[in-house]
């Protein structure tokens, strides 16, 4: 690795998320040990192989494309519907990086995370049709779907592939994925646990939950999704502490502020960071990329997201185009061969999403069913509901 | 240094050693989560609850940091992967601060993600003695509607050990409530004192104990408060009163056919815990059993809450005497229901028709009187008219329409009178319906009477009823018999003979007992006994024609009487005098309907079969 520059305090106080993180990343070994790293020092742990490469490409591409079908059909899906645009560089790099027994703790803008454990689980067995069915029966709230209607859209957990669930409140990620990596380091099982939170969760109290990691050198990465956005409320309406990663200085935690748009970048440091954390180090990683979406899909976001800056990430820093870029400047692939790719997804997507449509809504009294695991509970409930003998 | 702990918090320790050490057998992590759990020399936890754990469990009994909602979602983590986790609370209050970890996190995630968490969360709870807004707290109905959390609350050693063992063993999230005033009980009363078992039980999750039977009052309990209760059914045996304590155990789900047994007998019921009164767990419990468990009809009294005021938890120990229910608060409540202590003194007797028999009394006012006397008879009548008419009693009207029944009479009329000797009439098909209808448990206050208070002389004091004296489970019909004097010097008199036992009476031989009784009316045969004991009395004022009578209630031990308006073109008039204290508007409205009801739609008994 190249020598570390210490950033300055000058650095920090003109701190540019769009600016200062194209060609460096930040590293933050303790408290003001905050340093430049050159992305160049992460070649070492991105992948090469074309297989990699294409596998990378088709995840970011059908978490995109998957999410704007059901933009198009927002009309019939049931609630609302939230997207990761922007972010599937984060979401798929990172899922890609760690083995699949590693345990994600995925948010609503991390449909990549799926989609790229989704292909280990259905070969394994785990799931027994593609996650993409799924994820169309998921948000069309289908009685076959993860959540067999009880919750819709990104809300999942699909326990057969060791996938929690999220629940809104985003901060509470941090607790239970402690809780999960230290009973991996309990049972001395060689898995860490990876949790996502938004940057808006970094001034939750959940977010002092990873005091406790570093109390019991917990087998942990947590990343942070920072899409600069809470809803309508920016980043810098709520912290002076930017980049976020400078919280984790006070924890005494290793953290990184990296390009998260950049998927070989976030790659390459996921896979550092897995060797830290399985060392017992918790590690916190900033990955900044910008919300090329609404919330939610009904979020006319246009409204007060400055056009400028929506421009600007959307042109140089969208990761799906920038990394179809790299691969055609790289010759790995055509421009062809990315043609053919998305209309193999489109076909997929479509079957799938015919799938899901065909599939049955949940029975009025499935809403009485599997409350609680104790069958006496679930009696009694069923009684009060007036549902079973009294 | 080893701790001492008292009954309650030992055997908590016994079982999670106990626990601890059977799962870790069978290879399955389990650990025990909280503030200070973990400390040297036996001082583990605010209370030692865990004391010699983490000697005996080393890494397993985790100190955490000061965040509750970092506790349980820690314990979420964990206990999703496999692990079976105890988390303690240090105190009951600070489980807000892991709130929405439980309630949005762990409570439905069974029902959302199908999977299930092995999660008891036990929280030292209630008062201790001027600990103050932030250490004393009732948390059960911060839980209570959250569906898929267990809540239980053992008040004895015996069900904490052996509730926490059910709770360890099973997937559903458990909120465990234990009571800090028990943690440092020494010793338990006799009643509540069980031997624990050397061997391995359990005490299964949704059953009460039954602490002490009775039969005139349902006390329901939980926690600490249990032993306030038992008080207060110790101070009510003295009193008189019998009363049946349940010992919840399980607040989610609850033991609904213990107390549904237990009320149907004694009619009334009473909740007693140091939740607050207001919003508490009683409040929910009794809508529940109400109206979801059938118990409405059941009541004898409105069913109380015996909590805490609905005031945040004071400091200071008057305040908080103030505060706290209390075994004399449950005495109270059970008094409410009763009226007041119940003395034993023999009923006034106020048959009008007894007068009758009565010898005329010559009176002297001294010179110059121009009297004309009248009967000790009629003084007594007006004496008891007059006394009753105080009464605060109302009437009710409802039209009847006798179609069904004349055409009873049309077919019957003849045969009976040839069989029997009887004419039949109007009257004992109205006296069957009321036997009938009268005898339905929702009509159970008609049959009832109360213990009135005596003034002097033997005057009744209407405003203080004492209580319920007897509500009768049989129906004698009291029947207004006119007796018409052949001599116009002699003034009518009006007999009231009872048929006994009229519920039981098949309606042909209600109609004979009838008009035998009428028939020794007017012969001057009818015994004093066949006047007693009536229920109810039934007036015939509609044969002179009159569309509508005022009954008075000149029984103090009947709370109604109908009077039978004239049957013109098959409609007559039912008007019932009832006893407002006893019985209200609706209750009279819903007898008077279902008395309609059953004449309107009289099925054609076969007369002449029964």
């Amino acid at each position: 690795m190249n020598v570390a520059l210490k950033v300055t305090r000058e650095e920090i106080k003109n701190f540019d998320y769009f600016r200062d993180l194209e060609h460096r990343f930040i590293e933050i070994r303790g408290p003001n040990q905050m340093y430049w790293r050159q992305k160049s020092d992460l070649e070492k742990f991105m992948p090469k192989d074309r297989e990699t490469l294409l596998f990378l490409l088709r995840s970011m591409m059908i978490t995109r494309m998957a999410e704007e079908k059901i933009e198009r059909i927002a009309g019939q899906v049931p609630g609302s519907a939230f997207f990761g645009k922007g972010n599937e560089a984060t979401s798929c790099g990172i899922a890609a990086a760690l083995n699949y027994d590693d345990l994600p703790f995925p948010l609503h803008r991390d449909a990549g995370c799926d989609f790229v454990r989704g292909v280990e689980a259905f070969k394994r067995g785990d799931i027994k049709v593609p996650l993409i069915k799924l994820f169309f029966a998921q948000y069309l709230s289908k009685a076959n779907s993860p959540c067999r209607g009880k919750d819709g859209n990104i809300h999942w957990g699909i326990p057969e592939m060791n996938r929690p669930p999220m629940i809104s409140p985003l901060g509470t990620n941090i607790p239970v994925s402690v809780g999960a990596a230290f009973f991996e380091k309990l049972r001395k099982s060689g898995r860490i646990v990876y949790g996502f939170i938004g940057d808006g969760a970094t001034q939750t109290g959940d977010f002092q939950g990873l005091n406790q990691a570093v109390a019991w050198n917990c087998p942990l990465i947590t990343f942070i999704d920072n899409n600069q956005w809470s809803f309508r409320t920016t980043l810098q309406e709520q912290t002076a502490a930017i980049p976020l990663s400078r919280k984790a200085e006070a924890f005494g935690m290793r953290a990184f502020t990296i390009d998260g748009t950049d998927i070989l970048a976030v790659y390459a440091l996921t896979k550092i960071a897995r060797k830290i954390a399985l060392s017992g180090n918790p590690v916190l990683i900033e990955s900044v990329t910008f919300r090329l979406a609404g919330h939610s899909v009904y979020d006319s976001y246009k409204e007060y997201v400055p056009a400028g800056d929506l421009e600007k990430w959307q042109k140089k820093r969208d990761p799906i185009s920038g990394f179809q870029n790299h691969l055609k400047e790289t010759g790995v692939v055509s421009e062809k061969e990315i043609e053919a790719l998305a209309d193999e997804i489109e076909k997929e997507i479509d079957e799938a999403l015919e799938w899901a449509k065909n599939s049955p809504d949940p029975k009025p009294q499935d809403l009485y069913a599997d409350v609680a695991a104790n069958p006496e509970l679930q009696k009694f409930i069923e009684i009060l509901c007036g549902r079973a003998e009294k | 240094m080893k701790m001492e702990l008292k009954p309650y918090a030992r055997e908590i320790n016994s079982a999670l050693r106990g626990d601890m050490r059977r799962f870790q057998e069978l290879s399955v992590e389990i650990l025990i989560l909280g503030e200070d759990v973990c400390r040297p020399a036996g001082k583990d936890g605010a209370f030692n609850i865990t004391s010699g754990l983490p000697e005996e469990f080393p890494g397993r009994v985790k100190n955490t940091i000061l965040n509750e909602s970092t506790i349980i979602g820690v314990g979420a983590g964990m206990a999703m992967r496999g692990a079976r986790v105890v988390i303690e609370m240090q105190f009951a209050d600070f489980v807000t601060d892991g709130y929405k970890m439980i309630v949005n996190y762990i409570a439905g995630i069974y029902y959302r993600n199908g999977i299930g968490l092995s999660i008891v969360i036990r929280l030292p709870s209630g008062a201790t003695g001027s600990a103050g807004p932030f250490h004393s707290t009732c948390p059960e109905m911060l839980f209570f509607r959250e569906p898929g959390l267990l809540i239980l609350s053992p008040a004895t050693p015996y069900d904490a050990k052996g509730l926490l063992r059910s709770a360890i063993r099973q997937d559903t999230p458990t909120i465990f409530i234990e009571w800090k005033r028990l943690y440092g009980m020494p010793e338990y009363p006799k009643e509540l004192d069980f031997e624990i078992p050397d061997e391995d039980y359990t005490v299964p999750i949704g059953k009460a104990r039954m602490v002490r039977t009775g039969n005139d009052i349902t006390i329901v309990s939980y926690g600490v408060m249990l032993l306030e209760a038992l008080g207060g059914c110790n101070i009510l045996r003295e009193k008189g009163i019998s009363a049946e304590l349940i010992d919840l155990r399980s607040l989610m789900p609850f033991d609904h056919e213990a107390v549904s047994a237990s009320v149907k007998k004694t009619g009334r019921l009473i909740v007693a815990h140091e939740d607050k009164e207001v919003g508490g767990y009683g409040a929910a419990f009794i809508q529940l059993m109400s109206q979801r468990f059938g118990l409405f009809d059941y009541f004898d009294a409105e069913p109380l809450v015996v909590g805490a005021k609905f005031t945040p938890h004071p400091h200071n120990p008057v305040l908080e005497r103030e505060y706290l229910p209390n075994a004399e608060d449950v005495v109270k409540a059970a008094e409410k229901m009763f009226g007041e202590k119940i003395y034993a003194v023999s009923p006034v007797s106020t048959s009008a028709g007894t007068a009758q028999a009565l010898p005329v009394e010559k009176v002297d006012d001294g010179p110059g009187s121009e009297l004309i006397p009248i009967s000790v008879g009629q003084k007594i009548i007006a004496e008891i008219l007059t006394r009753q008419w105080q009464r605060p009693h109302i009437h009710s009207d409802a039209e009847v329409n006798f179609r069904n029944i004349k055409i009873e009479i049309d077919l019957g009329k003849e045969k009976l009178a040839k069989e029997t000797g009887v004419n039949l009439t109007y009257t004992p098909f109205i006296a069957y319906a009321v036997s009938r209808v009268l005898m339905r448990k929702r009509f159970r206050k008609l049959r009832a009477y109360f213990e009135e208070t005596i003034k002097e002389k033997g005057k009744i004091d209407w405003a203080h009823p004492k209580g319920i004296k007897e509500i009768r489970d049989f129906v004698n019909i009291s029947i207004a018999v006119a007796i018409e004097s052949d001599d116009p010097e002699k003034d009518d008199g009006l007999l009231v003979p009872v048929v006994k036992n009229a519920h039981e009476l098949s309606f042909v031989d209600m109609a004979k007992k009838i008009s035998e009784l009428a028939e020794k009316c007017r012969g001057g045969k009818l015994l004093p006994d066949e006047q007693k004991d009536g229920v109810i009395t039934i007036t015939n004022v509609g044969i002179y024609g009159v569309l509508r009578g005022n009954p008075i209630l000149t029984e103090t031990k009947q709370m109604a009487s109908i009077a039978v308006g004239e049957i013109k073109k098959n409609v007559g008039i039912l008007t019932l005098a009832f006893d407002h204290r006893m019985i209200n508007g609706m209750l009279a409205g819903r007898f008077l309907q279902a008395l309609k009801e059953y004449l309107e739609n009289w099925e054609g008994i076969d007369i002449f079969k029964d």
